[in-house]
């Protein structure tokens, strides 16, 4: 999953972007941010994503998958241009660079930084939305485990694919129901352990 | 699978601070609530449903991106606090893979909070019906729809002045000349110049594209629901 390949390259990754600070990377973030706001030109966003493509080639991650993962939003707007009225090679460029540059942006700081120290980072954040982030962050893996047995058991016997779509849909049903309950059982499991550690709607990172 | 994640850059600042602006007044009242009574159990729900929502949406089920959300879902079994909530910590979580932006979590936040709490209405107002699975899936197409529509509604009144963006995008690139200039060409009549995104097409892109993935989602999404109420009642709650 991508998730946990992002968590083990922010953790175990050893580039110079890794030990830059949590905080100069969200304020980097941040005035890529304001930039999407304030600047439209188009050479700003295309010398921005040179030096993203520079700093992604030297900080030793894996470049295809990360930038494979930062044209996702090219799907969006595929949909845009198709809808619209005599776009030209520029404009499909234009937004192409500037969208890709963000996302490229936000996976740089997650692949490089792990997420409880950019949680840490955050304390500008509600703090009940840092601790519900920091629950979700942790669960994920406990559920993408569940996940992963699940699918296991669903090959070994034998899944049906889209040849047989009833009971693909079907299978496909109680296998994802069957992670539900276990993300039900295991967060009544979390409440009743936040409450015996006395949780005020801080976790400390 | 209803609706596409907005990405960064493409909406005016006013819609994305608007999503922000309603989310917070959303969750202000549960803020208070989880203050007074510290209701651990939806703060945890919505944190592992969170964690299932993002799990969910990163495995593409079918070609052009096709994945589950599982915002109806969240709705119906975790009820609509719990739900919304997931779909603000999901939409956090998924902007950091790249999938959505920073900066209209927000207005992704509401669309997908919106399916959930619509399909948790939905389901309850379907109480008159007795087996959860065609009540699932009725509530889960109506949600889903509704979802669609609030997102085509945002993108429509975000792109009214994409023409102009890309003409202020082109401002330097004119001087080196690098691209032709429309402004070459013949000037096309107001309403219709490059650029302006027609609504006609877009409703035909995202309603075709929607309605297949509203079906699917449905499926999985009843046939989880009735699994959850057979396997674990206990754990299911009775919204009749």
């Amino acid at each position: 999953m991508f998730f946990e390949d992002l968590d083990y390259w922010a953790t175990s990754g050893g580039g110079w972007l890794h030990r830059v600070p949590a905080y100069l990377k969200l304020v980097w973030l941040g005035g890529v941010v304001a930039a999407i706001i304030f600047v439209y030109d188009f050479l700003f966003y295309g010398a921005l994503y040179v030096v993203l493509l520079a700093f992604l080639f030297t900080s030793r991650l894996p470049a295809r998958r990360i930038l494979a993962a930062s044209a996702y939003p090219l799907v969006f707007l595929t949909f845009l241009f198709l809808s619209a009225r005599g776009l030209d090679v520029f404009a499909a460029l234009y937004f192409a660079v500037r969208v890709m540059a963000v996302a490229l942006t936000i996976l740089l700081v997650v692949a490089t930084t792990p997420l409880p120290r950019l949680l840490a980072a955050g304390r500008f954040l509600p703090k009940f939305l840092v601790a519900g982030l920091f629950l979700s962050y942790r669960a994920i893996f406990i559920l993408a485990a569940v996940a992963g047995d699940v699918r296991t058991a669903y090959r070994l016997r034998g899944a049906p694919g889209w040849r047989r779509p009833r009971r693909f849909i079907a299978n496909t049903g109680r296998a994802v129901g069957y992670v539900v309950v276990a993300a039900l059982e295991r967060s009544e499991n979390a409440a009743a352990a936040l409450k015996v550690r006395g949780f005020d709607g801080r976790i400390h990172l | 699978m209803a609706h596409l994640h907005l990405p960064d850059g493409v909406l005016p600042f006013y819609l994305w601070a608007a999503g922000y602006a309603a989310v917070a007044v959303a969750l202000f009242p549960l803020w208070l609530k989880f203050r007074r009574a510290r209701n651990l159990v939806v703060f945890a729900r919505a944190g592992f449903f969170a964690a299932l929502m993002a799990v969910a949406m990163s495995f593409p089920v079918a070609p052009l991106a096709y994945h589950l959300n599982l915002a109806a879902l969240a709705g119906i079994v975790a009820g609509p606090a719990a739900a919304f909530l997931a779909c603000l910590f999901a939409n956090v979580i998924l902007a950091s893979l790249g999938h959505g932006g920073v900066t209209v979590i927000g207005l992704n936040t509401v669309t997908l909070g919106a399916e959930a709490v619509g399909a948790f209405a939905v389901f309850r107002a379907l109480a008159f019906i007795r087996p959860t699975w065609p009540r699932a899936f009725a509530a889960a197409v109506v949600a889903l729809a509704a979802g669609t529509t609030l997102a085509y509604g945002v993108v429509v009144a975000g792109t009214r002045d994409f023409g102009d963006v890309v003409e202020r995008g082109r401002g330097s690139v004119v001087a080196f000349e690098l691209f032709d200039h429309p402004a070459r060409h013949p000037v096309a009549p107001a309403g219709e110049g490059p650029g302006e995104v027609s609504p006609g097409r877009l409703a035909v892109l995202f309603y075709g594209f929607g309605a297949v993935g509203w079906v699917l989602e449905a499926l999985v999404t009843a046939t989880v629901a009735a699994y959850v109420k057979k396997a674990a009642p206990r754990l299911f709650p009775e919204a009749t």
